[in-house]
């Protein structure tokens, strides 16, 4: 594919260019220079002292070690339960407009203003522990204990899962249906139907999919920070509050050298996703 | 075989209704609780035992939260002082409003002409410019906490709204949703323009924006829906109370017990669902054109 041989081109990009560099790119390398000095006050050179350290500090691995099991869990589950969900859907034939715009509700509804919701489900005397004392179990404490990354992930779910299933769904509608009209005359089951015409025609939905699911999981800081403030249960203190305090108690050195290294973790997790999606692209 | 069809069907419409139910059974909640009077709401989602709630409750008893959709007197006292007699909400609401339409605005003027940039341009590093952008997209934003910071310094927005729009403006998101659209078009198109005589200008203007249509408003909407869902950059850098949006003044009322709570999230969520329906037949249209299959 030919592309266009001009650089007037690039005027187009120019205030992109002017914005990333300015607000990103350069004030994080310049960053740099708080990760290697021991506090923004005295400014002493400590080395890669805080890269050592950071990792090494009890909060930062509580706050890793959360954020990861969140993210492992609710990514998966979130694109498997979206996917199935729009499966089921696929053979909805009314009404499906409406039903799409249902759906994807909740990705638009900001946090704040359904958090007051689960708190009265979720509480200590909400309504699921009302319900268990009416079947004359005890209740479960849901927020202060480990069943607290529960919550999160439930709210996670109700706002992501609609809107990804859509886009699945969307995907699957344009799968022509020769191919499977064709795989059931050649005999495919229902095995390698999906593998074999299903898989690849999604792959580039799953990939976006995929890509929003990753970033929005993040993003449930949110709904955290609207439940708890600033220093919610140990089960569901993630990155994104360690990074906060450290930067509420101006303690840059720590937060700059961990963010160094998150981001680090994230160009490989990166480049490992994309050399999978060239990978499974090739191919099919 | 004819019975069985029929009983999938009937399992395929309660999952149905299941789903839509509990999608919307969340906004409900708050929307229908909102009407309700200011002492009648405390008193029920209280976890505390007052004189009110206790009357329900025999010797030893807890209280749980009276769980219900409609309230037993309705009423707009608490949208009156939402809207009229306490000025905070307001003004706090108005903030949301300075945050979301430039960075809406913004985005879509500067996004739109670089995604045209990337992908129509000939040079060796765009690629590699390009993964930087996606670096950025995905990062989380206390990564970039920092950087934010010092560039919010350097210029003077530190404690403003500024501090929250102006890299807002440059999310790479709108980049990346935008040229995911373009990949999926004819080059051959753009091609034949060019030997037309067409100048890069009139490709952008006169070929590549109008097919964007979709595209532009589904970023429209879910830029506003990221944006007026402002809490983290906010909690941060808006040292004043009064300058935070309404977004992150309701973690304060959430810690409380009911009350203002539901008029206000009701309140909130009314312009997202506003923008929402304006644009919505767009939005499915627009991001799952933007999956491209070659």
């Amino acid at each position: 594919m030919r592309k266009i041989k001009n650089y007037t081109i690039w005027l187009f990009a120019l205030p992109s260019f002017v914005g990333m560099l300015a607000f990103y790119f350069i004030p994080f390398v310049l960053s740099f220079y708080y990760s290697i000095v021991d506090n923004a006050v005295l400014n002493n050179f400590v080395g890669f002292k805080n890269y050592l350290d950071t990792p090494n500090s009890v909060a930062f691995r509580q706050a890793a070690s959360n954020t990861v099991l969140f993210t492992a869990i609710c990514v998966p589950l979130n694109m498997v339960i979206s996917y199935l969900f729009a499966s089921i859907l696929k053979s909805v034939h009314k009404g499906v407009p409406i039903l799409a715009l249902i759906f994807m509700l909740p990705l638009v509804i900001p946090s704040g203003a359904v958090v007051y919701f689960w708190k009265t489900v979720f509480s200590a005397n909400g309504l699921i522990n009302s319900l268990l004392c009416l079947v004359g179990t005890y209740p479960v404490n849901f927020m202060q204990s480990s069943l607290s990354i529960g919550v999160v992930m439930v709210m996670f779910l109700w706002k992501n899962v609609g809107f990804n299933m859509v886009l699945f769904w969307v995907g699957l509608s344009r799968i022509p249906p020769e191919y499977y009209e064709y795989a059931a005359l050649e005999g495919a089951g229902r095995i390698s139907t999906f593998t074999l015409v299903t898989v690849p025609y999604l792959l580039p939905t799953t990939f976006l999919v995929m890509l929003m699911t990753f970033i929005n999981s993040f993003k449930v800081f949110r709904e955290i920070y609207l439940l708890f403030r600033e220093y919610p249960p140990q089960y569901i203190y993630m990155l994104q509050h360690y990074m906060n305090n450290q930067f509420m108690a101006a303690n840059l050195s720590k937060l700059t050298s961990a963010s160094y290294i998150i981001s680090f973790v994230f160009i490989i997790i990166m480049l490992a996703l994309f050399k999978t999606q060239k990978k499974l692209s090739d191919s099919y | 075989m004819k019975k069985r069809i029929k009983s999938s069907r009937i399992m395929l419409y309660i999952f149905v209704v299941i789903a839509v139910a509990f999608t919307l059974t969340p906004v409900l909640f708050i929307v229908s609780n909102s009407f309700m009077s200011g002492v009648e709401s405390s008193n029920r989602y209280t976890s505390e035992i007052t004189p009110i709630n206790m009357q329900n409750l025999n010797n030893g008893e807890i209280h749980f939260v009276e769980f219900g959709f409609l309230p037993t007197v309705l009423t707009f006292a608490s949208y009156a002082e939402l809207l009229l007699n306490n000025p905070l909400y307001m003004r706090l609401f108005w903030n949301s409003v300075l945050i979301v339409v430039p960075v809406v605005i913004g985005q879509i003027l500067i996004s739109v002409p670089a995604a045209f940039a990337f992908e129509y341009a000939k040079f060796k590093y765009k690629e590699v410019i390009y993964v930087l952008y996606i670096i950025v997209l995905m990062l989380p934003m206390q990564v970039l906490l920092v950087p934010y910071y010092i560039i919010a310094n350097l210029i003077g927005t530190n404690n403003t709204l500024l501090a929250i729009i102006l890299p807002a403006l440059f999310n790479p998101f709108g980049v990346f949703l935008i040229r995911q659209q373009l990949k999926g078009f004819q080059y051959e198109c753009i091609e034949a323009a060019r030997v037309e005589g067409a100048n890069n200008w009139h490709l952008f203007m006169k070929i590549v924006l109008p097919n964007l249509a979709p595209i532009v408003a589904s970023l429209s909407i879910l830029t506003f829906a990221e944006y007026w869902n402002v809490v983290d950059q906010a909690v941060v850098f808006l040292k004043n109370p009064f300058d935070e949006p309404l977004s992150a003044y309701l973690s304060y009322l959430i810690q409380g017990d009911g009350g203002m709570v539901f008029t206000t999230s009701a309140f909130y969520l009314f312009p997202a669902i506003i923008v929402f329906m304006i644009g919505q037949e767009y939005l499915a249209k627009g991001i799952s054109l933007s999956v491209v299959v070659k």
